[in-house]
């Protein structure tokens, strides 16, 4: 946990649940856990508030409890928790390209409530859906909620065991059947479908009544009370890294290799215990079936590809055997531990020039060389790579070690070997790129603060054309024109600006992602 | 008397024989005999007549002597050496055999003056001599700027001293070096080029998108960017600097070129990389000089940089 992990936690708090929540997270991350008094006397809020702010943060997962074995309660914070809030673009993004609208809907509503009930959540979906015209009914929206189940994307949050003696709701933590998590539920959504229709039959009720008339219904019963869902981050982050490493191999070979992958992939999903370093072999022969056919491969052309991908340097895919056509297996470790050297060369290469690059590559290559080496099999003159060395030096992305020929340590005696340590260096970056990630993520705030005026205008502009169905083409220019040209052309700036900052953020979030995963497989045996 | 005179007939005899023996055997072993091998040959000589043989080849100028560790060995001289360094004393001589010796790699100066046991002002003066006769001459070394070494006039210096194609005047050319980089990287990117156009199986792609290095080297050559002669090697040397850039992949076969009577052939080919550009050097901050000072409400701060509103503004 780094100073600047812990500033973009408080950034991502403040954003989404306000400086209360900050505050009180803030408390927790330095103490560790506390108990419920310490947070209302530290932080100076009232009880009423901190309750009410802890409720939300457990509802979204933030912060957890338990009972202490003294008897009270207390409280704990994870930064994991927060930070993961950066990917929720790409969840939702996830979501909609495997399994398309409804389901990108299903995950926005999850993400936004924390937790919510399959019926619930099929309810806000179509509620939307409605809205948005579209013809999705109750069934197709419960389907997709199944897929995401079925799929692992969406997971139940554990029971509340009834235990009248503890101080503190406990949950049931159902070990021995973890697949409990993944069991469909019996919704039964008639309720909700009647719902739907009456909606349907009055259409020109105004949005408000339509709204409360909602929220009685919601009322009704559906049988799964009790039963709440939640985004399974692990299966995310499990799709992210897939995807990371498909990525990869469509860049590095073709976009037909990439497919590859990622259908081996698939099929390791459900072979492969989520938490190991590399996939379980997969034999030729079950790539081959399970390749979809509309690719056109046939077994000659998989075998040349699975022959490349086994070749090229990126280490991402190993020959682990020969039954069943060759056994092949992804080393998750060493496929992230090039994608991680592909990064740091990046911004060595950026920022330093392409010779530095061209050291750091060599030293990355052959381990520890001395100077008069580096220059000679790099080719570059020898005050050059002086110069070069002692900046990556000061910026530690590489190590000196000291070889002393006399034991007495006299520099003339002495050889002084360059090298790499990726672990440290990724760490460093990491960092880094959490800096980078809170400055143009505050730069966003910044923007977003300075133009709120301007942006509120627009919202009430629009969300008037939005209540005023049928509108003439007339009135709705009329409308419009509340905003001045120069407003407009201000606005039009603010939203490249913002959308080059989302940009820019979901970039970060990607060499985050790859750092991190480098960091958690190089530690795994 | 008769018996005297026999025997002053027979020394002159024996004492050619003896000096005949010596520089046979130096001629047999280049790298100059001890006094132990001439005793060993032909005992039957005392070692009074052994010094007197020898001196007397020395005066002649038949062998000279060096020194070698604690140990005194002789060694054949040039005949030619005479007439180079005529009208030099013995002194010079023994600086020309030293330089000789060393061959195109060259000798230091201060390895001459152990080698020679001469004092350095002696050296000196002696080198001098000989450069100002244009018998030998200095050549700075790559190795170490400001580092002469001698050698004979007639000879071409050593690729470790000249540093060999990268070097003009003992400068190393890297603008030169940085031009082949690109030229070959250019060559082998057309090469993949061409393989992916051809749309062909993707083995057989890959196959073709490799080239060997005699291949790149027949196209720098054509190419004619280069005023010295490059050999293969040197071409080599330069694509292995393309392999640390991570812009291109080596692979060795076994085979292939048998007519040159190769066993291995180097192949290249140029490679994408994995990434196209990390996030970080894609925001401002990834390259900014005063990362380590900002902070929010710091005299540098996200909300107030101008490096952010120039990014954000392009
Ligand atoms: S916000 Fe501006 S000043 Fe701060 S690190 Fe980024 S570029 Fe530099």
């Amino acid at each position: 946990m780094s100073l600047e992990q812990i500033k973009l936690c408080s950034f991502i708090l403040r954003e989404h649940f306000g400086e209360v929540a900050e505050k009180i997270v803030n408390y927790l991350l330095r103490k560790g856990s506390t108990s419920l008094k310490p947070l209302t006397t530290e932080c100076g809020f009232t009880l009423d508030k901190v309750k009410r702010c802890l409720a939300a943060l457990i509802q979204h997962g933030i912060v957890t409890f338990s009972q202490h074995k003294a008897g009270f309660v207390e409280y704990f914070a994870s930064v994991d928790n927060v930070l993961s809030y950066l990917f929720f673009p790409q969840y939702i993004n996830c979501a909609k390209t495997l399994f398309g609208d409804e389901s990108e809907l299903i995950i926005e509503e999850l993400l936004h409530q924390g937790q919510l009930t399959m019926s619930g959540t099929i309810n806000r979906v179509t509620q939307r859906l409605a809205q948005a015209e579209s013809s999705q009914d109750v069934y197709g929206v419960r389907d997709k909620f199944v897929d995401l189940i079925k799929t692992q994307f969406v997971k139940q949050c554990p029971l509340l065991t009834p235990d009248s003696k503890a101080r503190s709701p406990a949950f049931a933590e159902d070990t021995e059947n973890p697949e409990q998590a993944f069991t469909v539920p019996q919704v039964d959504l008639a309720g909700l479908v009647k719902r739907k229709r009456k909606i349907s039959d009055d259409e020109n009720e105004d949005h408000a009544r339509k709204k409360r008339k909602l929220e009685n219904s919601a009322a009704e019963k559906c049988g799964d009370e009790g039963i709440y869902w939640t985004i399974n981050h692990a299966r995310f982050q499990q799709y992210l890294r897939d995807q990371a490493i498909v990525t990869a191999v469509s860049r590095k070979v073709d976009v037909r290799a990439g497919e590859i992958i990622a259908c081996f992939l698939r099929i390791s999903e459900m072979k492969t215990a989520s938490e190991s370093i590399s996939t379980n072999a997969i034999t030729y022969n079950e790539i081959f079936q399970s390749l979809p056919k509309e690719m056109g491969i046939t077994r000659q052309i998989l075998d040349q590809y699975l022959r490349i991908i086994v070749e090229d340097a990126s280490d991402f895919l190993q020959k682990t055997g020969d039954s069943g056509g060759g056994m092949f297996a992804i080393n998750f470790q060493r496929a992230f531990k090039h994608l991680c050297q592909a990064h740091v060369q990046s911004v060595i290469g950026e920022k330093y020039g392409s010779k530095c690059l061209r050291v750091y590559r060599l030293l990355a290559m052959k381990g520890h060389l001395e100077q008069k080496q580096i220059e000679e099999m790099a080719m570059i003159p020898a005050k050059e790579a002086k110069e070069m060395l002692y900046s990556l030096f000061d910026e530690q992305l590489v190590t000196i070690k000291e070889v002393p020929k006399t034991p007495d340590h006299a520099p003339s005696r002495t050889f002084y070997l360059f090298g790499i340590q990726l672990n440290q260096v990724a760490r460093m970056l990491l960092q880094k790129t959490t800096k980078a990630m809170l400055n143009v993520c505050l730069r966003r705030a910044h923007e977003t603060q300075q133009h709120r005026r301007l942006l509120e205008k627009q919202q009430r502009m629009e969300a008037i054309i939005a209540s005023m169905e049928n509108l003439e083409e007339e009135q709705k220019t009329e409308i419009e024109e509340m905003v001045t040209p120069a407003e407009k052309a201000q606005l039009s700036k603010i939203k490249k600006m913002t959308h080059k900052l989302e940009q820019c953020e979901s970039q970060l979030c990607d060499t985050m992602f790859v750092m991190e995963m480098y960091i958690k497989y190089a530690h795994m045996k | 008397m008769a018996a005297q005179e026999i025997q002053i007939k027979r020394e002159p005899m024996e004492e050619a024989e003896l000096d005949n023996r010596i520089i046979e055997l130096c001629s047999e072993i280049p790298k100059g005999i001890t006094d132990a091998v001439i005793q060993n040959d032909m005992p039957q000589f005392s070692p009074q007549e052994r010094v007197m043989a020898i001196n007397r080849l020395l005066s002649t100028n038949k062998v000279c002597l060096l020194k070698s560790g604690s140990q005194l060995i002789y060694k054949l001289k040039d005949p030619d050496v005479g007439n180079k360094t005529k009208g030099g004393d013995t002194q010079e001589q023994i600086m020309y055999q030293i330089i000789e010796d060393a061959g195109n790699k060259g000798i230091w100066i201060r390895d001459i003056r152990t080698k020679s046991n001469l004092p350095m002002t002696a050296v000196n003066k002696l080198v001098k001599s000989l450069e100002s006769k244009k018998v030998i001459k200095a050549v700075k070394s790559v190795s170490a700027s400001k580092k002469k070494v001698y050698m004979l006039a007639s000879l071409e210096p050593d690729r470790s001293v000249t540093g060999g194609a990268w070097y003009s005047d003992q400068d190393f050319e890297s603008e030169f070096v940085e031009v082949l980089n690109q030229q070959c990287f250019n060559y082998l990117e057309q090469r993949v080029k061409l393989a992916r156009e051809s749309n062909s199986e993707p083995m057989t792609q890959r196959n073709a998108s490799f080239a060997s290095s005699s291949d790149v080297w027949k196209f720098i050559t054509e190419l004619g960017i280069s005023k010295v002669s490059l050999a293969v090697e040197d071409i080599e040397t330069i694509l292995d600097t393309l392999i640390y850039d991570g812009k291109v992949e080596k692979s060795i076969v076994a085979g292939g070129g048998a007519a040159d009577g190769e066993s291995q052939v180097k192949l290249y080919r140029a490679i994408t990389p994995v990434i196209i550009n990390t996030g970080l050097m894609r925001s401002p901050c990834g390259v900014c000089p005063v990362f380590r000072e900002c902070h929010e409400a710091g005299i540098v701060s996200p909300s107030t940089c101008l490096y952010m509103k120039d990014w954000l503004d392009a």
